[in-house]
């Protein structure tokens, strides 16, 4: 299961955890961009002890450490996205490059020592936040290239999922299709799941609403300090009317939306 | 203490009809209309025609992918969403193109009711029928037609009439009934969320009120129950013993303590707990809920099977099985 440690995939791991009883039995994959806000990474970490998560990220090693990326390097926000998220998740779940795995006895992380490809992952996307989600099926099979072929996709009838799919299938698994941004902080308040701080305005009359990398990533005015106020927000406020999606810059630059970044495997 | 979700009823509605009859074009006036986009958007699109010289089509809206909106057609089924002062909807637009009928059904089996768009100017075209032929088929009982484009025909009443004569006859044949007809033009504006003075002729309710009218079915409760098994887990690595029956109750409600039954293998039990994570302890719980169950013994069972209370009337079973096929492939079969 992807945590990207934003709101929609902490309610997607808290759904596992009402799933499984309590217990995550799968390991939980973080694409750590280096530009992720510290605390993103602080509470990742904290819920992962706390949770005894089998916690497990990946990173392009050798363009944060060439500094290629944007704005530093000679790179756009969209080719950024490319190698820091989308080339370092293919290579993650490929097993390709090297897998950071929490140690729960040191509270550190060690390289993994399993390699195997991930053949599936859950993923948090909803399809009220973007275009090309809003075609999305819950069990989308890829090919092996990561590609999406939008006009013949499985049949899903009624509640009965195709789960059985052919040798070198990647899958992916989206269980939060039907749920809109405010369901999400409605499920928030009634189940009291922690979420970061960032969220809520610490003070300078501003939060995020969507949570990416620092550099293409903005946050909004407001003033809102809790959940239900965030619901009250959204409800009614002046947020009703505004893309949650449009304080993060890299979605404009590409002209299709996320399409792009989708069909080269981005989520 | 935990807060209870102040919930709003919500419904899946499915748009469907023949290719180029309207369907993404009315779900697009929909949404404009009861301001259910976020700001800008209508304004982005609309910009994005200027610069590609295309008209502005409220279809756009919908149809995201690049190679929708370079053909002008709806290649794969889309959720959107809105509200009406009764409830939430998840509105959900298909493909009209008889090569993504697959893609048509995907999306209608979603939905608890449908509207079907019949083109005025075009009239009752193979997709009209075929779609209402899966409603049928899909068991969506409840389904409004509206006949689009009005405008092109000069909001005649006779065509209108025409049409709704002409496409009842063909549902009486599938046995199927309609709540009503309703003449819009998606484009203009008409009859979509209010009366339009262009049909003074038409006394009915707009396309929204008639989305409103549809009927929510209540989950069954009161019938027997049936609880299909859909996996039974065990955490005994974490210091866990329970051995949990996970599934989702179709129908019918269980206590703790009731004798149950197991299809088809007759094994029998008694219910010792119902079990969850984060909620507080229930002793009953009924259709639409998903649950763990423990047991008092330990009988062997498997995904599938069926759990029935010991004292109500257990399902029919039968050799025959009447249905309706369709195969999901990319070629069609053939005969050696």
């Amino acid at each position: 299961m992807l945590w990207f440690i934003g709101k929609d995939s902490t309610v997607l791991l808290w759904l596992a955890r009402k799933v499984f009883f309590g217990y995550v039995p799968f390991p939980l994959v973080h694409i750590d961009t280096s530009f992720k806000i510290s605390s993103m990474v602080e509470y990742r970490d904290q819920l992962a002890k706390e949770w005894k998560l089998n916690m497990v990220y990946g990173q392009n090693k050798a363009v944060i450490e060439a500094k290629q990326t944007f704005p530093d390097g000679n790179i756009n926000r969209i080719e950024c996205y490319k190698v820091l998220k989308s080339e370092a998740l293919k290579h993650t779940l490929a097993g390709d490059w090297p897998r950071y795995r929490m140690n729960h006895e040191t509270g550190t992380y060690g390289v993994d020592t399993n390699i195997e490809p991930y053949t599936g992952v859950v993923v948090g996307v909803r399809a009220d936040e973007e275009g090309s989600w809003s075609k999305e099926r819950y069990f989308s099979p890829r090919d092996p290239n990561n590609g999406w072929d939008v006009g013949d996709q499985t049949p899903e009838l009624w509640n009965q999922f195709k789960t059985d799919f052919a040798l070198g299938t990647h899958l992916r698994i989206h269980s939060l299709l039907d749920w809109t941004e405010l369901n999400i902080w409605e499920y928030v308040q009634r189940e009291n799941i922690p979420v970061t701080g960032l969220y809520f305005d610490q003070g300078e009359g501003k939060r995020y609403r969507s949570l990416g990398c620092y550099p293409c990533t903005f946050p909004v005015d407001s003033t809102v300090k809790n959940v239900s106020d965030i619901i009250e927000e959204l409800r009614t406020g002046k947020f009703s009317n505004i893309a949650e999606r449009s304080s993060r810059a890299q979605d404009k630059d590409d002209g299709g939306g996320l399409e792009t970044l989708r069909r080269d495997g981005y989520m | 203490m935990r807060i209870g979700l102040k919930q709003r009823e919500q419904m899946n509605v499915v748009i469907v009809g023949h290719v180029d009859h309207g369907k993404s074009t009315l779900i697009g006036r929909l949404l404009a209309d009861t301001g259910s986009l976020p700001e800008g958007k209508l304004v982005l699109v609309e910009e994005n025609c200027k610069r590609n010289a295309k008209p502005f089509e409220y279809a756009f809206l919908l149809d995201a992918l690049k190679d929708e909106q370079s053909q002008g057609i709806t290649i794969d089924t889309a959720r959107s969403f809105f509200k009406s002062k009764k409830r939430d909807y998840i509105i959900i637009d298909t493909p009209g193109h008889i090569e993504f009928l697959k893609n048509m059904v995907t999306g209608a089996a979603r939905a608890e009711a449908a509207v079907l768009v019949i083109d005025a100017h075009e009239g009752i075209q193979e997709n009209s029928k075929c779609h209402g032929y899966m409603m049928s088929f899909l068991g969506i009982k409840d389904i409004t037609v509206c006949v689009n484009k009005m405008d092109l025909v000069n909001y005649s009443e006779e065509v209108f009439e025409n049409i709704t004569k002409e496409y009842t006859a063909f549902l009486d044949e599938i046995r199927l009934e309609l709540d009503n007809f309703i003449p819009i033009s998606a484009r203009e504006g008409d009859n979509i969320v209010s009366r339009s003075r262009n049909m003074p002729w038409y006394k009915g309710a707009s396309a929204l009120e008639a989305l409103d009218a549809f009927a929510k079915v209540a989950p069954n409760y009161a019938r027997e129950l049936r609880f299909p098994v859909q996996d039974i887990y065990k955490f005994t690595a974490q210091g866990d013993n329970r051995r949990i029956i996970a599934g989702r109750i179709e129908s019918g409600t269980v206590h703790v303590g009731d004798k149950v039954t197991f299809l088809p293998s007759q094994k029998s039990s008694r219910i010792t707990a119902i079990e969850g994570f984060n909620v507080a302890k229930q002793k009953e719980v009924s259709a639409g809920q998903s649950v763990g169950l423990s047991l008092e013994t330990q009988i062997y069972i498997r995904p599938g099977d069926i759990m029935c209370k010991a004292n109500e009337r257990p399902p029919p079973c039968g050799l025959p099985v009447p249905g309706k096929y369709f195969l999901d492939g990319k070629t069609a079969l053939y005969k050696e």
